[in-house]
């Protein structure tokens, strides 16, 4: 992959071809542009994907339907595959057992996040203004790096300073997805910021620091709110770290130890585990548990998608 | 302390924060763990991998999930996007439809599959037999188990791959559209001559983003592989079983290795 990790940091940190280059030769070969492939484009692309919408919604449609019903409609042949009966009961269960895990992950998420913005908005600066390429090549192979490759290190380091089923063990490893990527798309993102601001702060005598502070980040919000809630998601969705680094749910203390997150409560419900001692519920918990954990990135992607879909694009368009 | 190397070391205080934290829980966990690959015995962990005879199974299962995914998703994230775009109205609601896959954690929407593979009651084989074909056993069966495994894989990574696409297709400037319109250019013309070959390096981050993320997700096959079978595991996921689960710690480690050096 490594192959493939220089190519993805080629193709996007190379130059964009100039567009009138690239207008002059499509000129050219559209004299005979009427060929079979451009006939076929677009009934094809609407069969395929109306199939795939059907591909990509329905497993979603299938979480909701078989949380909300009650498990014993589950195991009927053939698959009930419409609504009848709606019963909440195995997921408000589901909700409350989730408690612990819920209140972990939204503390870990929410400090992450903090401190992926605090650390990486400045670096990602640097990157953009002062021409700190190394850094950005650094965090693209951190972030394409399989987390496996490093996670015995990790868990080496936080059974050192025994920090191992702690929020802080979580806090301080989490970030190490969240920084490279929030760099990446940071440095993007002031790219496309006009510099004369900030050179007018230079030249006012503003140091770069304190023009970062005063002049840039207020100019930069709509990215770096982008960056933080998907730092927010990347963290809630992690399940390697905490199946390595923890060990039980939180109990409920101070300082706060059991740092099992919602992925190690989704675990729980493994019907391929469980085996023998599944139970007519399960199917219902695991769409609950499914839906506990995709709610609230569901709200945040639904709610802010634009600023989203302007924080998602690494790499490519200036425009 | 004169002015100018003030301002450089002020300078140097923005990126030395996370410079600092990426080497000591990244670079350094990763030396680590390339250090422990080769304990005192020397390369003996190396030899105990390369002769260990499920590692070319391990391999393969690697590639099929990754370029299987890679491809998939790109392909269909290509013709997504090429419908979203062209949409006159409604691509906002195609898009949400679209990205909604990309919401729930690889956590759940493997534990979703596996009720949606369930040989007897899922609706795998509903829609499977209604299309005219036999039953399978899609998390059961050594020779399929990693293609069902590709498929939700695939399921997860084509709505990053149509963000990508999309916003590759949206950057071509409105006057490059409205000239191909004016020039009596279908919308199949307009997108197989213009649109496409613009937006040719967004085409190209989406194959390769989703690639790599492939190439190391662990989540997928971990939880799908909940029997800890070799056929159906990828390299993620034997360096996590070496070390966590089967106590092999550096030979856990070397195969750590072999999947950060490919």
């Amino acid at each position: 992959m490594s192959v493939f990790s220089y190519l993805l940091i080629r193709t996007t940190l190379g130059n964009p071809a100039r567009p009138g280059r690239v207008r002059v030769t499509r000129a050219k070969s559209l004299r005979g542009s009427h060929n079979t492939l451009s006939k076929a484009l677009m009934p094809a692309t609407y069969t395929v994907s109306v199939l795939s919408l059907a591909f990509l919604v329905f497993p979603i449609y299938w979480m909701l339907l078989i949380a909300f019903r009650p498990g014993t409609l589950n195991f009927v042949f053939p698959p009930l595959i419409y609504p009848k009966v709606f019963n909440p009961a195995t997921f408000i269960a589901t909700l409350r057992q989730s408690e612990p895990y819920v209140i972990t992950t939204l503390a870990v998420s929410i400090v992450v996040m903090g401190f992926t913005i605090i650390v990486a908005a400045p670096a990602a600066f640097s990157v953009a203004r002062q021409n700190k390429r190394w850094l950005l090549l650094m965090c693209i192979y951190l972030y394409g790096l399989p987390s496996t490759s490093y996670v015995f290190g990790v868990y080496t380091i936080i059974y050192h300073i025994h920090l191992l089923n702690t929020w802080a063990g979580l806090m301080l490893t989490f970030p190490l997805f969240t920084v490279p990527f929030a760099v990446w798309t940071l440095t993007n993102f002031y790219s496309t910021l006009p510099k004369h601001y900030e050179e007018a702060s230079l030249i006012d005598g503003y140091t770069p620091l304190k023009s970062f502070y005063r002049v840039v980040m207020p100019l930069a919000r709509p990215g770096l709110f982008a960056t933080a809630l998907l730092s927010f998601i990347f963290s809630w969705h992690l399940l390697l770290f905490p199946l390595v680094l923890s060990e039980t749910p939180y109990q409920y203390n101070f300082p706060p130890t059991g740092s099992f997150t919602v992925t190690n409560f989704a675990t729980l419900f493994d019907p391929q585990s469980l085996g023998s001692t599944v139970t007519a519920n399960v199917w219902g918990q695991v769409g609950s548990a499914g839906i506990i954990l995709a709610i609230p990135v569901m709200l945040i992607a639904i709610l802010a998608q634009d600023y989203l879909l302007r924080g998602l694009y690494p790499g490519g368009s200036r425009e | 302390m004169s002015g100018a190397s003030y301002s450089k070391l002020t300078g140097r205080l923005l990126y030395i924060p996370a410079l600092a934290y990426l080497a000591a829980f990244g670079v350094f966990p990763l030396l680590l763990s390339i250090y422990y690959s080769s304990p005192s015995s020397g390369l003996s962990s190396y030899v105990a991998l390369f002769e260990f005879p499920q590692l070319p199974i391990v391999i393969r299962n690697t590639l099929i999930f990754s370029f299987g995914t890679a491809g998939f998703a790109t392909l269909l994230g290509l013709l997504l996007a090429v419908f979203a775009d062209s949409l006159p109205r409604g691509s906002r609601l195609a898009s949400i439809l679209v990205y909604l896959p990309f919401t729930v954690p690889f956590t759940a929407s493997a534990l979703i599959w596996t009720t949606i593979y369930d040989p007897i009651y899922g609706p795998a084989n509903y829609f499977a037999s209604m299309m005219g074909l036999p039953r399978l056993n899609w998390l059961g069966q050594p020779s399929l188990q990693i293609y069902s495994t590709t498929i939700v894989s695939i399921w997860s990574s084509v709505p990053l791959a149509f963000l990508l696409i999309l916003a590759g297709l949206r950057s071509v400037s409105n006057s490059v559209r409205e000239a191909s319109r004016m020039d009596g250019m279908g919308l199949g013309d307009y997108y197989t001559n213009i649109a496409i070959p613009l937006s040719k390096g967004s085409i190209l981050t989406a194959f390769l983003l989703t690639l790599i993320l492939a190439f190391g997700n662990f989540d997928l096959p971990y939880i799908l592989n909940s029997g800890y079978s070799y056929s159906m595991a990828t390299l993620p996921f034997l360096v996590w079983f070496e070390i966590f689960y089967q106590n092999l710690i550096s030979q856990g480690l070397a195969a750590g290795v072999l999947l950060t050096a490919l």
